[in-house]
């Protein structure tokens, strides 16, 4: 009983340690970094750390001597050469948006797609990284699933936290939780994979280009929709309410327009990707709608 | 500056409670499986039955000095495929997509436990003064009467602590699960915070929640403990 | 699943080389880990033997902290959480606390669960040697410093060796969740390496023979040095 009200009451002073700062609110961080970038030099370099995974092939992974490579590296890497201001430092996040909001890094990149909760919590670029067409995968010769309503009932498995997570809870929200949902953490995608072989879970959401990838890596066949159930496109993303994020934003938004219209996004695209991935298509905005 | 959310702490502690039922019987279980599986082991190793102590000495080095996250992975692995491939070679009406993922983790939990109470087990059973077995056998005593009589009251005492401590271990363990899809507390309380990105509340409800219940076991346990002593001493 | 070869011992051999060029981090993390763990855990002893008011209270919810709440939790809490509470106090020194890498974050994590263990095996041990001793020793004359170098001390190390030894080796197994912070360790770099060999199992089974070496080592070396320390005394 002691031993119980010692723990609350160290919860209660680490409680009202949090307050404390929370109620100084966003002034202090915000300061390093522009009063570094605004001191007599005109071009002051200011670093910026990005957060990116090591585990993500073709976008984002690491060669055998644990250099970063893929398509976002290349991306950001152009973009970086283009923005004398700042320089980009690597990092691996486990849990990207956390680091984000806890100012452990200030760009994310990890195919993030955009949806209305996420903008409503993030800064997005405007500009697109790539384009995201989701379909729905499942064991090779399954014909009993082609839309978002044929997987009522099903077993579906999804990455904690992804953007097919929050399509799927927002089919199930308005559908009665008529989709069954698994939940895997994006450590190991043979998790996965081996859960639909085995039948443990019926059929989960990807692009085509990722299911190509995984059908010649791990040498299976899978099953896809005909149609995609969703379209939507990935960014960079960014803290809301903060200037120098802002500006970041912007400037990095400026770079990723020259890359676009000068080519070089779709060059990367067919190099990394196999195709163009970075033309932009209409977006349905409701996701299951 | 982050700005905590107090209630959304408040119902992330409420949401990982929620959890507490299924956390406790994935580690009451493999605890129980552990004891009993851990103690035959145990008692085949005392008596030194041929090949088989060989056999399960390997067994517990090994699972002992591998982490569990790679035991959990590794196991996950092999059990999934395995299954099939036993099935499918015997032609057994049965297939690992019908094994789902939290009984995996309880066979693999269970694996684990086996290998941690079989130890504690011994350790509880040799801590009885061989003299004491050697003037029961004086005395015509068999071997099951002296486990019964002698080596078990005096045994039990020592092994509940252990027991406690493996218990925690488990409840800890259960931690690790979301790893092979099972949908543990952390999962539970991250799938809350998926809308608002406020994982930072969610981990710490988690963290609580686990403290807690770990403080909770530990008293039970210590309850325990003094009435097993009262009882054996009379 | 016939289609796919999901385990070869071939590839296992093919990381062993890429596994084994992360062993320093996890190496790195073990000992810095171990040497604060010791440091904070002598410190927290003395407090618990004196029972230093405020304090002994204090460490008490600190060990019943590290026991109950799984460590991959913990880390997060230590790398996400402990920066909005303690960079108001760093940010007038010039150091952001959320730009340090994850690294330092799993060091003191380790190092704050290593240190509740040992500071508990060392009070234990301490407290479990006979009363009488103590009085014996005093009523001869010995100072305090001499009885705990003559009579305490070998004693409590006597008891306390072998839970060092698991102490240590459970802090070596417990390093394989730095993943989980995005450290890049042996077990970081598996999914990393399975990124671009679309196999992760080998990975696992590699690093999980890499640490059943590691493991077997260190109980070897303490039973090594608890024998030796045996014949001294």
């Amino acid at each position: 009983m002691k031993r119980l009200i010692l723990v609350i009451s160290v919860i209660i002073i680490i409680a009202s340690l949090l307050a404390g700062c929370s109620s100084n609110s966003n002034t202090t961080t915000t300061n390093t970094t522009t009063s570094a970038a605004s001191t007599t030099q005109p071009v002051k370099v200011t670093t910026v750390q990005v957060a990116v995974a090591n585990d993500f092939n073709p976008y984002a992974y690491l060669d055998a001597n644990g250099n970063y490579i893929g398509y976002e590296i290349d991306v950001l890497k152009d973009v970086d050469a283009l923005l004398p201001q700042y320089q980009f430092n690597y990092q691996t996040e486990s849990d990207q948006f956390v680091a984000l909001t806890s100012n452990k890094v200030d760009l994310i990149a990890h195919e993030w797609e955009s949806n209305p909760e996420r903008q409503a919590t993030y800064l997005f670029g405007n500009q697109l990284v790539t384009t995201w067409a989701a379909h729905i995968v499942f064991k090779d010769g399954r014909t009993d699933i082609q839309t978002i309503s044929d997987l009522e009932g099903k077993n579906v498995m999804t990455f904690q936290g992804s953007n097919d997570a929050y399509f799927l809870e927002t089919y199930n929200k308005t559908h009665n939780n008529a989709i069954k949902l698994t939940y895997v953490s994006s450590t190991d995608v043979t998790v996965l994979l081996t859960a639909i072989q085995t039948g443990t879970a019926d059929a989960f959401i990807l692009p085509l280009r990722i299911v190509q990838q995984l059908e010649d890596g791990y040498n299976v066949k899978l099953g896809t929709s005909a149609e995609p159930v969703y379209n939507s496109n990935t960014y960079f993303i960014y803290r809301k309410n903060d200037a120098s994020e802002t500006t970041l934003q912007q400037a990095v938004d400026g770079a990723l327009k020259t890359l676009t219209d000068n080519g070089t996004l779709k060059a990367l695209s067919i190099q990394w990707l196999g195709a163009d991935y970075v033309d932009p298509v209409a977006i349905e905005t409701t996701p299951g709608s | 500056m982050y700005r905590f959310d107090y209630l959304f702490f408040m119902h992330e502690l409420w949401v990982g409670v929620t959890y507490i039922p299924i956390t406790l019987l994935l580690s009451i279980v493999p605890l129980i499986i552990g004891l009993i599986v851990g103690t035959l082991f145990a008692i085949c190793r005392i008596q030194k039955v041929r090949v088989i102590d060989r056999i399960i000495q390997v067994y517990v080095v090994l699972l002992r000095s591998i982490p569990i996250v790679l035991l959990m992975l590794m196991l996950y692995f092999f059990f999934t495929y395995g299954i099939d491939e036993i099935a499918g070679f015997y032609h057994l009406p049965f297939r690992s997509s019908q094994v789902s993922p939290i009984t995996l983790a309880f066979i693999i939990l269970s694996f684990v436990s086996v290998a941690f109470l079989s130890e504690s087990v011994r350790t509880a059973l040799q801590s009885v003064q061989k003299g004491q077995i050697e003037a029961a056998r004086s005395v015509g005593m068999t071997t099951t009467t002296i486990y019964r009589r002698i080596i078990i009251p005096q045994a039990l005492p020592v092994a509940i602590p252990i027991l406690g401590n493996t218990f925690i271990g488990l409840i800890q363990g259960t931690a690790l699960l979301y790893l092979i899809g099972v949908t543990d507390l952390i999962t539970g309380v991250k799938i809350q915070a998926n809308g608002n990105y406020r994982y930072v509340e969610a981990y710490i409800a988690a963290a609580i929640v686990y403290w807690v219940l770990c403080i909770a076991v530990e008293q039970g346990i210590r309850l325990l403990s003094t009435r097993v002593n009262y009882l054996v001493k009379g | 699943m016939t289609n796919i070869s999901y385990f070869s011992f071939k590839r296992v051999w093919e990381y062993f080389p890429q596994l084994l060029s992360h062993l320093p981090t996890t190496l790195v993390i073990v000992f810095f880990a171990l040497f604060f763990g010791f440091l904070l855990g002598i410190l927290i002893a003395v407090v618990r033997l004196f029972k230093v008011p405020v304090l002994n209270q204090l460490s008490v919810v600190y060990i019943s902290f590290v026991r109950g709440v799984p460590i991959n939790i913990q880390l997060f809490i230590v790398y996400f959480g402990l920066p909005l509470i303690l960079s108001p106090l760093f940010l007038p020194l010039g150091i952001d606390l959320n730009r340090v890498g994850p690294i330092y974050f799993v060091i003191a994590t380790y190092a704050f669960s290593t240190a509740a263990f040992i500071s508990v095996i060392i009070s234990a041990s301490i407290w479990g040697i006979d009363k009488g001793q103590t009085e014996a020793a005093l009523s001869i004359g010995m100072t305090r410093p001499q009885l705990f170098r003559r009579i305490i001390a070998p004693q409590a190390l006597h008891i306390a060796l072998p839970e060092f030894g698991n102490t240590t080796v459970s802090t070596l197994k417990n390093t394989s969740l730095a993943f989980t912070v995005g450290v890049v360790d042996m077990v970081g770099v598996i999914s990393a390496i399975a990124a671009r060999t679309k196999h992760s199992l080998e990975g696992y089974v590699g690093a999980a023979i890499i640490y059943f070496v590691l493991c077997t080592l260190l109980e070897r070396g303490f039973s090594f040095v608890e024998k030796k320390y045996r014949v001294f005394k």
